[in-house]
């Protein structure tokens, strides 16, 4: 049995935090070697350059910790990103690499569903994309009644932006297991119902989401990106202001996200109405 | 007389290392070496390594400066080489030594003055410890999953102490320390702890090191964007219009600054002249 069944196209916004790195490297490489031949045309010009690299380097760090520094005080989706990234970073490198070497070591002696998408849920975990797509696809299709595979595979394509295809698969998932994922399938639902255009839809399932497993700050986002697509404005606000509430728990990374996020939606929708009041008058 | 054979057969390099550290200590006077006896033996100084020295580069990881810093480096050496010696291998073991020596050199030629001279295996010393923390990391199950040990998270402390030291203490260089470092952690991580399978950028990240490295040492050889580089370029063209050019600029290059007058130029040359002076006489003594 193949390692990753069937390669997956992962899109260049996923693999850039792996792919800049190694060409900051090579740029360094290559940057003496410019400047060496460019220094038999013309010396001067590899002096003013190398002069004004360093000098726009310095000012470029500068202007960037500054920027950083006054975002991080005033912007709250900043240190709100900084703190997903690291949270999400951190799982990354500290998931133990063992288990899912072990489950794709047994996959090569006989494949089962159940194996198939123990690889791509441990491969999620570490951000390994070109495992998790062939082999959560590859477990649904071997196992189509099994939730959690339909979960997982929908949530992989929906990071792929194949949205219909992602909201099958959440749909299946919802269907298979009435909610599944303590209603996290159904606010997926959700949400690309609304992404693929269906509205009406998705408010219907918004709102029978928060009936069946209450609200929380990223499905009032939700809700209130939704409504706002539908024109419905002072809902929208009201769902922002739902979201952007203070939640008196610690929230994790993930929510407090949203909540930074509908922060800022809330100011927006405010200057908004200040700005057409100011019309008006 | 037994143990110590023993110990040649299973760390040799260790020994050859800490051998020549003590026969060069002896070669340049231990106690107080001159700077004519440390430039006859190979310091580093980044104008003579492009006027045609390569070899300082990594000579200079062989020389110390007195006493301290001799027992210092072999004391560092003797308690990290002989276990990572083991771990490694001795063949693998030399060439980490030699690529992290040259990182350090490199680091040196390239951000400190041209005119600075540097000995010492600390680079080298630092390389090591920048492979225990990369054999650490691609032997643990999660990349900071070596962080839950105590003996790399005291490695890191050491690391960082020292580099805290290096910055403190103005003659000691911290950018050979940093350039070691990094190259010796760099090289071990993906060169002498096997390949990684899962990962589809290893290979690529294999090739980017080494053309770094390649490139950085051909720079430090031919500095193009270096003034002293420039200046002796300058001296020995015959071409009057391209002598020119070389020495506006170098001169723009010393000054780091855009606009170059005439009496900048005859400045710089009475400069490089003592330099010049200086260095010939430190060859000759």
């Amino acid at each position: 049995m193949a390692d990753s069944p069937g390669p997956e196209s992962i899109p260049l916004r996923t693999r850039l935090p792996a792919l800049l790195p190694l060409g900051a490297v090579w740029v360094a490489a290559l940057l003496p070697v410019a400047f060496y031949l460019l220094h038999w045309s013309d010396p001067e010009l590899v002096v003013s350059l190398a002069i004004t690299a360093k000098r726009l380097v310095w000012q470029a760090m500068l202007v960037v910790a500054a920027a950083v520094v006054v975002g991080l005080l005033l912007y709250p989706p900043l240190p709100a990103w900084l703190r997903r990234f690291i949270d999400r970073t951190r799982t990354k490198w500290s998931s133990d690499s063992a288990p899912l070497t072990r489950a794709l070591s047994e996959l090569k002696h006989f494949e089962t569903a159940q194996k198939h998408y123990e690889v791509a849920r441990l491969a999620w975990t570490r951000s390994d994309y070109r495992l998790v797509g062939g082999h959560a696809k590859r477990s649904v299709e071997l196992e189509a009644t099994m939730p959690h595979a339909q979960h997982l595979l929908g949530h992989f394509l929906l990071r792929m932006k194949s949205l219909p295809e992602a909201r099958n698969a959440f749909e299946a998932a919802e269907r298979l297991d009435q909610g599944h994922a303590f209603g996290e399938a159904l606010l997926h639902v959700a949400h690309l119902q609304h992404l693929t255009g269906d509205l009406d839809a998705a408010l219907t399932t918004f709102v029978r989401h928060e009936r069946e497993h209450g609200s929380s700050p990223r499905s009032n986002f939700w809700r209130g990106d939704a409504l706002m697509a539908k024109g419905q404005m002072e809902a929208a606000a009201a769902a922002f202001v739902a979201a952007a509430a203070d939640p008196k728990v610690r929230l994790t990374a993930e929510e407090n996200w949203f909540r930074a996020q509908a922060r800022v939606r809330c100011w927006r929708i405010r200057g908004g109405k200040a700005a057409s009041n100011e019309g008006h008058r | 007389m037994k143990d110590l054979l023993q110990q040649a057969d299973e760390i040799p390099v260790t020994l050859v290392v800490a051998l020549a550290y003590v026969t060069m200590a002896f070669l340049t006077n231990p106690a107080s070496p001159t700077p004519e006896q440390l430039h006859q033996h190979g310091w580093l100084m980044a104008t003579l390594v492009s006027d045609g020295e390569p070899w300082r580069l990594l000579t200079c990881a062989f020389l110390h400066g007195g006493w301290l810093h001799l027992a210092f480096n072999t004391y560092a050496l003797l308690r990290v080489g002989p276990a990572l010696e083991r771990s490694l291998g001795s063949v693998r073991m030399a060439a980490l030594y030699l690529v992290s020596a040259l990182g350090g050199s490199l680091a040196v030629c390239l951000v400190s003055g041209p005119f600075q001279p540097v000995v010492g295996g600390s680079g080298a010393l630092f390389g090591m410890f920048g492979a225990i923390v990369a054999m650490q990391m691609r032997q643990s199950r999660s990349t900071l999953g070596f962080l839950n040990y105590e003996g790399p998270r005291r490695v890191l402390s050491l690391i960082l102490i020292n580099l805290l030291i290096g910055a403190i203490v103005p003659f000691i260089s911290n950018t050979a320390h940093v350039g070691g470092l990094i190259i010796g952690f760099a090289f071990t991580f993906l060169f002498l702890t096997g390949t990684n399978k899962t990962d589809k950028l290893f290979p690529a990240w294999r090739v980017a090191l080494l053309a770094l490295t390649v490139s950085l040492t051909l720079h430090t050889l031919q500095p193009s964007t270096r003034w002293d580089w420039l200046w002796r370029q300058a001296r020995v063209t015959e071409d009057q219009e391209r002598r020119e050019q070389l020495q506006f600029a170098a001169t723009r290059s010393f000054q780091g600054k855009t606009d170059v007058k005439r009496y900048d130029i005859q400045f710089l040359e009475a400069q490089m002249d003592s330099y010049d002076r200086e260095l010939k006489g430190l060859s000759t003594k």
